[in-house]
C-alpha cells in the first residue's frame, strides 16, 4: 500500500514553462498556467482517488488549459479527444479499419498485394487503431487524457462511457481482446453546459467549478504571461490599469442589461494585452484613459458594442 | 482521528435526500481521500475535499454549503470543538440538576404525604368510635322509634330492642374523652396537605421550566443557519430541493415535478431515425454486396441515425392556470435546454386553443393555427398540452369544447401524436369540460407518473392521433 502511495504524483502548480519553451511532441509554444489552490487540490485529490475531473465554467477560464499544465508539470504522456456533435464513446478507445481489411482481402484474392503485406490480413488486430482513451489505457506510464467539451456530443455518449472510466478496461468487440489499463490515467472532462449530464455519469466524476480568478490572479497571470524583459510596455501600471479596466468592463455585463450576452473572461483579457502590449507604456495608458480600446475583443455581439459606443460617446 | 467521529455519513444522507446523484462508493472515497490525510487541515479543508467529490453541479453547491453548515459546525479536532462536548455536557448537567431537585421535592412532598397519612391514622384510631357513635346516635333515635313502634304490635321484641340501648351511653362517653383531652399536633402535621399540594405544584414547575429551557435551547440552535438558507431560497429554482431542506417554500407556486424530474423524462422522448447524407459505413450491407458481386466495388454507406421527435408545447396562459405558471414556465424550460436533442416549439394560448397560437405567455404576437402547421417538418411531430380545460373552474363549458375539438381535428392532418397534462387534480376532472376532453383524447394528471405517461404517447406508446 505504502508503494502505491508514493507513487502517486502530487501536481503543485508551480512548475512553469521557460519563456519561448515549445511543445515537445506538438511544437506549440507553452504558456504558464497560474491555477487556484482549490484547483490544485481538486487536481490531487483526482488523482489520488483515480476518478475523472470533470471541470465547468465560463468559456475562457482556462478549462482545457489546466490537462496541458498538468501533463507539463508531472512530464506525462498526454492524449486529447475533442468531442464532437457526432463522436461515439467508441471512437475514444478504438476504430477498426472494416473497409481497409476488406481492400487487402480482395487484393489479395487477385494476386495484387505485395508479400510482406499478405500476413497481415489473417491478423485482425492490425487494422485496429487505438483512440485517445485507448492509447492512454494501453500506456504502461500513467497517461493524461483530456475529453473536450463533452456536452457537444449526444446524450448517449457519457453513458457509454462508464464502464470504461469506472473499472479502465474495454473489449474489441471485433478480435474479442480485452484491454485493461495497467496505471489509471488521469481524467480531465470539460463541459459548456450546454448540455446536461446524467446523473449515472456524474455520478462517477470529481467536479470543480473553474471561478474567475480575483483581481490579484488575474495581474499574476497577465505577468507570468508577459514578463517584463522581454514585453517592455507590460509595466505594473500598464497591467493595474488595464485590469481595472477589464474588470469594470465585466462587472457592466454583469450588471446592466445592456451587456447581458457572453461575458469576458481571462482568455479574451490575453488576447487583449497582447494587442495592447504591441505598444509603448506612454500610448497604452493614454488608450486605456479614453473610450476602450480594440472592444472588437472584448465585445461579442453587434448589439453590445453599439449600446456600448452610445454609452461611452 | 477515526472519520466516523465526524457527522460526515448525515452529511452524505441529507446531500442524497436534497437530490444530488450520490452513491455509497462517493461516500468510500470520501473516507478514503480522508485517510490518506486529505481535507484534514481544518474545516474549509474538509468543506473543499467534500465539495470534490459529492458536488456535480453549482446549483448543487449551495445546497451542500448549507448542509455542510448545518451539520458539520466544528471540527473535533480543532479547539473550537473541545466547545460542542462542553456544551453537551453542560446541558446534561443542567438536565441531572432539573431531575434531581424535581426529585428531591418530590421525596419530600411523599414524606409529607406519608407524614400527613400517619397523623390521619393515628387520629383517625381515636375518632373511630366517634363516628360509630354518631352513627349509633342514628341507630339509637331510630331503635327508639322501632321499639315504641313496635312495642304498640308485639311485646316479644322488646327484648332484642332494648339490648342495644343498654350499651348506648358507655359508647357515647368516649368521644367526650377524646376531645377533652387532645394532643399537640406539630404544625407540619397540621398543615400536612398543603404542604404536600405546595411541594407537589413546586416540583411541576420547575419540571415545567426545565422543559421550557431546553426546547428554547434548540429553538435557538436551530435559528442559526437561517440567514444563509434565505440566500439560498431565493437562488435555488428546485423548490422541492429547498423543501427537504425543511424550509418555507419561498412561494406559493404549485410544483409537483422537479427540474431535474422533467429533464430526465424529456430525456426520453426521442425519435432515432436515420436520415441525412450517407456517411456511416454499412459493413454488413458491404458484405453482402460482395457476397452477391464477388468482389469490392463500393462499400455501402448508410445516413446516421438522428433523433427526429419534434413537439409542439401548447400551454394555456392566465385566468384559470394562473397558479400553475411557475410549472408550465419550468416545463417550457427544460423542454428548450433540459439537453435532449428533440426540437421543441412553444406557443401559448387562452383558455382553448383557437385559431391563432401565440408566442410569447403575454400573447401579443401570434401565428395562425395554418401557418403552425406548415411550419412542421417532422412526421414524427407531436402536440403536448398543458391546460386544466375548464377543471379550475369546474363547470361545463359546450363552447370551450367545441373550440377544442375543431383545434384538435385541424392539427391531426400533420401531427402524429398528442397528449395533454393536466394540473388540476384527476378527481376535479369530473362533470367539467375537462372529462368530455379526457375522454376524447390522453389527458395526464401534471405530476411525474403523468409526465412520464405523457412523453410516452408522445414517443408513439399507447396510440397514436385520436
Amino acid at each position: 500500500m505504502a508503494e502505491i502511495l508514493t507513487d502517486i504524483p502530487e501536481y503543485s502548480g508551480n512548475v512553469q514553462p521557460r519563456p519561448g519553451e515549445r511543445d515537445a511532441v506538438t511544437g506549440q509554444l507553452l504558456t504558464p498556467y497560474l491555477p487556484s489552490d482549490e484547483l490544485v487540490e481538486a487536481v490531487n485529490l483526482a488523482i489520488f482517488l483515480e476518478r475523472p475531473l470533470l471541470l465547468k465554467g465560463e468559456p475562457g477560464c482556462g478549462k482545457t488549459r489546466l490537462a496541458h499544465a498538468v501533463a507539463y508539470e508531472l512530464a506525462l504522456p498526454f492524449e486529447t479527444w475533442y468531442v464532437k456533435s457526432t463522436s461515439c464513446a467508441r471512437d475514444g478507445l478504438y476504430t477498426y479499419d472494416a473497409v481497409g481489411r476488406l481492400r487487402d482481402a480482395q487484393l489479395a484474392a487477385n494476386a495484387m498485394l505485395a508479400e510482406a503485406d499478405r500476413s497481415r490480413i489473417h491478423k485482425p488486430t492490425e487494422y485496429i487503431k487505438f483512440g485517445p482513451l485507448g492509447r492512454a489505457f494501453r500506456n504502461p506510464q500513467r497517461t493524461v487524457v483530456l475529453i473536450d467539451e463533452i456536452d457537444k456530443a449526444d446524450i448517449d455518449f457519457p453513458n457509454d462511457l462508464l464502464l470504461e472510466l469506472d473499472e479502465r478496461r474495454f473489449t474489441i468487440d471485433e478480435v474479442g481482446a480485452q484491454i485493461q489499463a495497467q496505471t489509471a490515467p488521469i481524467v480531465f472532462i470539460t463541459s459548456n453546459d450546454e448540455k446536461d449530464l446524467p446523473d449515472a455519469f456524474l455520478r462517477r466524476c470529481l467536479f470543480h467549478y473553474v471561478a474567475f480568478p480575483s483581481r490579484q490572479r488575474l495581474v499574476e497571470i497577465i505577468q507570468a504571461l508577459f514578463p517584463t524583459p522581454k514585453y517592455s510596455a507590460a509595466t505594473p501600471q500598464v497591467v493595474n490599469t488595464s485590469v481595472s479596466r477589464f474588470l469594470d468592463l465585466r462587472e457592466k455585463q454583469q450588471t446592466e442589461r445592456a451587456f447581458m450576452g457572453k461575458q469576458v473572461s481571462t482568455s479574451e483579457l490575453v488576447d487583449w494585452m497582447k494587442v495592447l502590449l504591441r505598444q509603448p507604456e506612454s500610448a497604452i495608458l493614454q488608450q486605456l484613459d479614453g473610450p476602450l480600446p480594440y472592444p472588437g475583443i472584448l465585445l461579442k455581439s453587434q448589439d453590445a458594442y453599439q449600446r456600448y459606443k452610445a454609452q461611452t460617446a | 482521528m477515526p472519520p466516523e467521529e465526524l457527522p460526515l455519513l448525515d452529511l452524505f444522507t441529507q446531500l442524497r435526500e436534497c437530490g444530488l446523484p450520490l452513491g455509497i462508493g462517493e461516500y468510500q472515497l470520501v473516507l478514503k481521500a480522508w485517510q490518506a490525510g486529505y481535507g484534514t487541515k481544518n474545516r474549509a479543508a474538509l468543506e473543499r475535499l467534500c465539495r470534490t467529490v459529492w458536488v456535480k453541479s453549482p446549483e448543487d453547491a449551495q445546497v451542500f454549503e448549507v448542509q455542510f453548515n448545518r451539520l458539520i459546525q466544528q471540527l473535533p479536532e480543532q479547539i473550537a470543538a473541545v466547545a460542542p462536548q462542553a456544551s453537551s455536557r453542560r446541558k446534561w448537567f443542567n438536565f441531572k440538576a432539573a431531575s434531581l431537585a424535581t426529585l428531591g421535592i418530590s421525596t419530600l412532598a411523599i414524606a409529607a404525604a406519608l407524614m400527613t397519612l400517619r397523623q390521619d391514622i393515628r387520629t383517625g384510631l381515636g375518632r373511630m368510635p366517634l363516628q360509630i357513635n354518631t352513627q349509633s346516635d342514628v341507630l339509637y333515635k331510630a331503635a327508639n322509634q322501632l321499639v315504641t313502634d313496635n312495642q304498640t304490635d308485639s311485646p316479644d321484641n322488646n327484648l332484642e330492642t332494648q339490648l342495644p340501648v343498654g350499651s348506648l351511653p358507655n359508647l357515647s362517653n368516649i368521644p367526650a374523652l377524646m376531645v377533652v383531652q387532645p394532643e399537640p399536633i406539630p404544625w407540619w402535621q397540621q398543615h400536612g396537605l398543603a404542604i404536600w399540594i405546595v411541594l407537589w405544584l413546586l416540583s411541576g414547575a420547575i419540571w415545567g421550566w426545565s422543559q421550557f429551557k431546553s426546547s428554547q435551547n434548540q429553538r435557538q440552535r436551530s435559528k442559526a443557519p437561517s440567514g444563509l438558507t434565505l440566500a439560498l431560497t431565493q437562488q435555488i429554482r428546485d423548490e422541492v430541493q429547498i423543501a427537504r431542506l425543511n424550509q418555507p417554500l419561498p412561494t406559493g407556486d404549485y410544483l409537483p415535478v422537479t427540474q431535474r424530474q422533467m429533464k430526465q423524462s424529456w430525456r426520453y422522448l426521442r425519435r432515432m431515425v436515420r436520415s441525412g447524407p450517407p456517411i456511416e459505413l454499412d459493413i454488413e450491407a458491404t458484405i453482402d454486396d460482395i457476397g452477391r458481386q464477388g468482389m469490392l466495388l463500393t462499400p455501402v454507406f448508410r445516413p446516421r441515425r438522428v433523433n427526429r421527435a419534434e413537439v409542439l408545447l401548447l400551454i394555456d396562459q392566465d385566468g384559470s392556470m394562473a397558479p400553475f405558471h411557475g410549472l408550465s414556465q419550468r416545463l417550457v424550460e427544460t423542454a428548450l435546454q433540459g439537453g435532449q436533442s428533440t426540437q421543441a416549439r412553444i406557443y401559448y394560448f387562452h383558455n382553448s386553443p383557437a385559431q391563432v397560437l401565440f408566442h410569447d405567455p403575454y400573447c401579443q404576437s401570434a401565428d395562425a393555427v395554418d401557418q403552425v402547421i406548415q411550419s412542421i417538418n417532422s412526421d414524427y411531430a407531436g402536440l403536448f398540452i398543458v391546460s386544466d380545460a375548464g377543471a379550475a373552474y369546474g363547470r361545463w363549458n359546450p363552447g370551450r369544447l367545441a373550440l377544442t375539438e375543431r383545434f384538435l381535428q385541424q392539427m391531426s392532418y400533420r401531427v402524429r401524436y398528442l397528449a395533454w397534462l393536466n394540473p388540476m387534480p384527476q378527481d376535479r376532472w369530473s362533470g367539467t369540460t375537462a372529462e368530455a376532453i379526457a375522454n376524447r383524447v390522453p389527458m395526464f394528471e401534471f405530476n411525474r407518473a403523468g409526465l412520464d405517461q405523457a412523453i410516452a404517447v408522445l414517443k408513439g406508446q399507447g396510440g397514436g392521433y385520436p
